[in-house]
């Protein structure tokens, strides 16, 4: 028993209230419909499947992060209706119980983290900000903060055709801790028994929805009862499993208690096998819980292989932070001492301990992998749940994991299922192990199985303008009342004209594309007290990806040169073409094979600044600064002309290994030929923090307007944008966000929908202004960009489709959703335009029909807000089937509807399959599993 | 929160000063002799030395009572406290600094401290009776340090400054024939949730009453 919850039921024994929550009136079943078209000649049952979400996730964390209940208090569940979080939650705590000033530090520092991981600010709720305010704040689908799940969200995606929803459990120790405050004398201590509980928690409350809805949801616990439930008009629920450290036995516990979907690796190494090892946060994470599967192992973070079919890097990793000087009276994370690093091998900082030095050093970029595969546990796990009928996923494992889970389950015959995630290109690396690799999602699919496609969203982002480095841009203070023009404007050098109104203006220059090069030069002028000639460890980083190819989209080549002193005190470091690789098929570095490569001035996807202290080498402690006074990168391409890609100034230094000033980035087209009708606007505070409205001040926002360049001789001037927000900005800006505490460092952004006639190609500069009636304050931004983009919800149907086709050829409805809702992921963040109504109509039965969902009468509009929350899917389906953008033509849309109101179908026929009750294809098991 | 106050004024009625020994003349309280001093604060110093169990409250998930001894570390125990107790009452108001030494972890604590003898409440108001079952909380700073060696080899030690508040439930069981000499039992909650137990403790010690 809980104290918190032996001190309630002595608080309700005193006032004589009940602590269960009221029951909503049940809205009652949607009459049942037959579908009228057959699947591979087979009736189907209607709708759409969503493979993987936490609806009662506000219950794990120990309840001290996500606000909001899905349950619901009033008379009626309205699908158009969205109830406002009521009780408002306090910004900094987000726990009902905490009274205790420690607890409240604890949970501002460790949110504040959530919050800039998201890129969204959590807006200030229920101190002096207007109601209104924090509704514009509130859903958005990029805030993980506050539950998505509301029964009348629920009860809108199940009028919108959804009939299945896997509802899962999660949690984390590490971050539940984290929130608690540092345990003493240890940071944190794992506990064996948190994670069956909190799952058991979850569990209950989850049970707790659907009895209360029951004439329209029901707990499935077989294919056949799910079967009968659609048939019947009502929405299959199946009961999941995504935590980090359930022992088999807790797993079996729980399947017989009805849980039918197992994650059995989550965001750690556990006893079952690896994790996929693509998140810096989730390695000290692994790192903590070590000791609970194996108390010879403390602190053991991921182990890794090098690999060319990766492309992600772990970093260094992060720890409490410890030592004289840095003794924190919080949690507090800093990367790990050097030798440890080492030791751990993720990267060769040292170049293979070169006596000295090479001049120019290059090679493709090799990845990281999880080095350990499933367990012999976690074989027999996976083995013994298809063999109980219960579904087994592979999301969130390594690629050894993967690979150990596809073995043992073509070993008894039975598919998978990847619920939530990606799939890795045909050819060329993955992103990241998070995602499946296409080999392995090939045969996944061969298998019989099914994925579940994240809605994270991507938007093909095409840079127009950035730069970062230093403090480019100051802002001050302006008073709320006299906002009216712009302090500072950053512009492109692609435009000539200039504005008056600017009282600071700063120019950046856009990169040029179509250039063949000769020479990559980057330079810096040192600051006072500087010099390159005394660290021969300094090095300029390259980043080049073949032209027509994004930046980060297919394998980057790195290449390094090292600074050297040049005699007007400036530091050179150059690299000519062609460059000398090592061959990808060879050892990761110091490899004598090479070949050799030219690129043009358009493959430059980035160039920085890095420093390797050479007594970094010995184990030695990092103690050099170097301050920069101005950097320039350019080109010399083959007319001998130098094409200066980018200029900074400013006074960006750092002192930690690998760290470093970015300089440049690439856009890849002409910015004048784009055709996008949205921004992305992303910038970064450097200076002091920018406080949000508090009990005691109605806080600061910083608000931004474009400018554009249209028609011939053209003036760059504002463009006037309604942003659709009611928040503090005046007309025709945008507000960066919403009045909620800013911490320095934070990177934010907002899209912006372009008025017609002007194109994104036509942005030429980006004005900005901080508001606030408090007491004045100035801050500086280190990160300005301004980008293309394109409509994420159109480039998500394209994806799906493009991956069914790949996957599974013309058969339909074997991707479904798979969105996480609730599960700290981000959701589509915007999209071109959405249907006003909803009124669907697919295989013969017909969707509800629907009018925009509202909160306290405003209207939800996944342009405003994007994908912020769970019933807004139906609204995302309807846009796809309006298919609004020029991103998606009629018959993809058409393919991807028609597809996904067969999810539901396929996965009860994915199902029946594990269970066995359906025959899977036959698949032996691949050359090289292990027995 | 009238509870509140009411639980507190009646605590602080019932904290009347000690009861004069039936043998002893009745003191003098015309003038500031040390006497009477008794009435006014009785300065307390206590040393103890002895065994606890460090439960680690605080972790998530140790709220769960099958959870509280799953990282339970027998620790050494030190500890120091100057007190005084107003108008010779039940609340003693002490100094405390206190330390304790684990597998690998130390722990040190210093602040100030507010404790009631329960026992007042039922009419047991001798200071120096040889039982005493005190309900108290405590404003600290902690200071603590512990080393792990990771799997990788590297020795990582851990330091950590925090400000602590507490609850403590102690009985005290006095020697008749050592009067100096004590024997207490403490229960200590943890720093976020005062039903959340973070320590049992086990000591010897030696209280010296001042006056």
């Amino acid at each position: 028993m809980r104290s918190e919850r032996i001190v309630f039921v002595f608080v309700v024994g005193l006032v004589g209230c009940s602590s269960t929550p009221a029951a909503s009136p049940d809205p009652g079943g949607l009459p049942a419909c037959t579908p009228t078209a057959m699947l591979n000649g087979e009736p189907a049952v209607w709708g759409w499947a969503d493979l993987h979400t936490h609806p009662a996730t506000e219950l794990a964390f120990e309840q001290r992060l996500v606000w909001g209940s899905g349950l619901q208090h009033e008379d009626r569940i309205d699908p158009n209706v969205l109830p406002a979080i009521d009780p408002p939650c306090s910004v900094e705590t987000h726990h009902h119980d905490s009274g205790s000033p420690l607890d409240r530090t604890a949970h501002t520092l460790i949110m504040s983290l959530l919050n800039q991981q998201a890129q969204y600010l959590h807006a200030p709720i229920g101190t002096v900000t207007p109601r209104a305010a924090h509704l514009a704040a509130w859903p958005n689908g990029r805030d993980v903060l506050h539950q998505q799940m509301q029964l009348s969200s629920l009860r809108r995606a199940y009028e919108g055709g959804q009939r299945v929803l896997f509802a899962s459990t999660t949690d984390s120790q590490v971050l539940a801790q984290l929130l608690k405050g540092p345990l003493y004398p240890d940071l944190f201590l794992p506990v064996a028994a948190y994670d069956a509980d909190s799952a058991m928690v979850q569990l209950d409350r989850i049970r707790l929805m659907v009895s209360q809805q029951s004439e329209w949801m029901a707990i499935a616990e077989s294919a056949a009862d799910a079967r009968a439930i659609i048939q019947s008009g009502r929405m299959a629920v199946i009961l999941s499993l995504e935590m980090d450290s359930l022992s088999p036995e807790d797993v079996m516990r729980f399947v017989d208690r009805g849980v039918r979907h197992v994650i059995p690796v989550h965001l750690i190494d556990n006893a079952e096998g690896g994790t996929a090892a693509n998140g810096d946060i989730f390695n000290p994470e692994s790192a903590y819980m070590s000791s609970l599967f194996d108390p010879t192992q403390p602190l053991r973070f991921f182990e890794v292989d090098r690999t060319p079919d990766v492309l992600f890097l772990l970093p260094r990793p992060l720890i409490g932070a410890s030592g004289p000087g840095s003794v924190p009276v919080y949690a507090n994370l800093e990367p790990v001492a050097y030798d440890w690093y080492q030791r751990l091998q993720y990267d060769d900082t040292c170049f293979c301990s070169l006596p000295t030095a090479p001049a120019l050093h290059a090679w493709n970029q090799m990845g990281h992998a999880n080095a350990h595969g499933l367990s012999d546990a976690g074989r027999t796990l996976v083995r013994d749940l298809l063999q109980r009928g219960v579904m087994v996923d592979v999301s969130h494992m390594g690629v050894h994991s993967t690979e150990d889970a596809l073995c043992t389950a073509e070993s008894v015959g039975r598919p998978l299922l990847a619920s939530h995630g990606g799939v890795g290109p045909a050819a060329g690396p993955v992103g990241s192990e998070r995602d499946l690799s296409h080999a392995q999602a090939v045969r996944l699919a061969n298998g019989g199985g099914i994925l579940g496609l994240g809605t994270g969203g991507n938007f093909a982002e095409q840079t127009l303008f950035t730069q970062s480095g230093g403090s480019l841009v100051t802002l001050h203070t302006r008073r709320r009342s006299s906002m009216l023009e712009a302090e500072t404007c950053v512009e492109s050098s692609l435009f000539s004209s200039s504005d008056a109104t600017c009282a600071h203006p700063v120019t950046i220059t856009p990169p040029i594309a179509g250039t063949t090069m000769q020479r990559i030069d980057v330079r810096f002028v040192p600051g006072a007290g500087g010099s390159c000639a005394s660290n021969d460890r300094l090095y300029a980083q390259i980043t080049l990806t073949p032209s027509g190819i994004p930046c980060g989209g297919a394998t980057p080549t790195i290449v390094q040169a090292l600074f050297a002193a040049q005699t007007d005190g400036s530091c050179l470091a150059s690299v000519t073409m062609p460059v000398d690789l090592i061959d990808a098929s060879g050892p990761p570095m110091c490899d004598t094979r090479a070949v050799s490569r030219s690129f043009g001035a358009a493959d430059v996807c980035g160039a920085g600044i890095v420093m390797v202290n050479p007594l970094d080498c010995s184990g030695g402690t990092l103690t050099t600064t170097i301050p920069i006074a101005s950097a320039t990168v350019s080109v010399l391409d083959d007319g001998g002309r130098a094409l200066v890609l980018a200029t900074a100034t400013g006074s960006p230094t750092w002192n930690t290994l690998g760290g470093g000033a970015g300089l440049y980035g690439r856009m890849q087209l002409d910015p004048l030929a784009d055709p996008g009708v949205m921004i992305g606007i992303d910038v970064s505070n450097t200076g002091i923090e920018i406080p949000g409205a508090g009990p005691s001040s109605d806080g600061y926002d910083v608000c931004v307007r474009p400018r554009a360049c249209h028609g011939a001789g053209c003036t760059c001037t504002a463009l006037v944008i309604d942003s659709g927000q009611d928040d503090d900005c005046a007309p025709g800006w945008i507000s960066l966000n919403h009045r909620g505490d800013w911490p320095a460092g934070s990177q934010v952004n907002a899209y912006v929908h372009l008025p017609s006639g002007i194109v994104a190609g036509e942005i030429c500069g980006l004005d900005m202004v901080m508001v606030g009636d408090g007491p004045p304050i100035t801050t500086g931004f280190g990160v300005v960009t301004v980008q293309s983009i394109h409509d994420p919800i159109s480039l998500w149907a394209n994806e799906y489709d493009a991956t069914r086709a790949d996957l599974f050829g013309t058969e339909p409805g074997r991707i479904a959703f798979g969105t996480d809702m609730n599960g700290l992921a981000t959701q589509f963040a915007t999209t071109l335009s959405s249907p006003e109504t909803i009124d669907m109509s697919v295989h013969g039965c017909a969707t509800s029909h629907l009018g925009r969902m509202t909160v306290d009468g405003q209207p939800l509009r996944l342009e405003d807000r994007g994908l912020g929350t769970y019933g807004m899917l139906t609204d995302v389906l309807a846009t796809i089937d309006a298919h609004p953008s020029s991103d998606l033509d009629a018959a993809t849309s058409a393919r991807v509807i028609d597809s996904m109101f067969f999810s539901a179908e396929q996965t009860l026929r994915f199902w029946e399959r594990v269970e066995g009750t359906r025959a899977s294809p036959p698949v032996t098991p691949a050359a090289g599993c292990r027995p | 929160m009238r509870r509140i106050v009411t639980l507190v004024a009646l605590a602080i009625t019932l904290a009347a000063p000690a009861l004069a020994r039936a043998d002893e003349p009745a003191p003098s309280c015309a003038s500031h002799a040390p006497d009477c001093i008794g009435h006014w604060a009785t300065m307390v110093v206590r040393a103890h030395a002895g065994l606890g169990v460090f439960l680690n409250g605080g972790a998530v998930g140790t709220t769960i009572v099958p959870n509280l001894f799953e990282h339970a570390r027998v620790s050494g125990q030190l500890g120091l406290e100057i007190g005084a107790r107003p108008f010779g009452g039940g609340f003693l108001i002490s100094l405390i600094g206190a330390g304790q030494a684990a597998d690998g972890a130390v722990v040190g604590t210093f602040g100030l401290s507010l404790e009631y003898d329960l026992l007042y409440l039922f009419g047991m108001r001798d200071p120096d009776q040889d039982f005493a079952l005190a309900l108290g909380g405590a404003l600290t700073m902690d200071y603590a340090h512990s080393v792990t060696t990771s799997a990788s080899g590297v020795v990582f030690q851990y330091d950590l400054l925090r400000p602590d508040w507490r609850a403590y439930l102690e009985l005290r069981i006095r020697n008749s024939a050592r009067e100096h000499w004590l024997i207490r039992a403490q229960l200590v909650t943890g720093f976020d949730d005062f039903l959340d137990l973070a320590s049992a403790t086990l000591c010897g010690g030696y209280v010296y009453d001042a006056f």
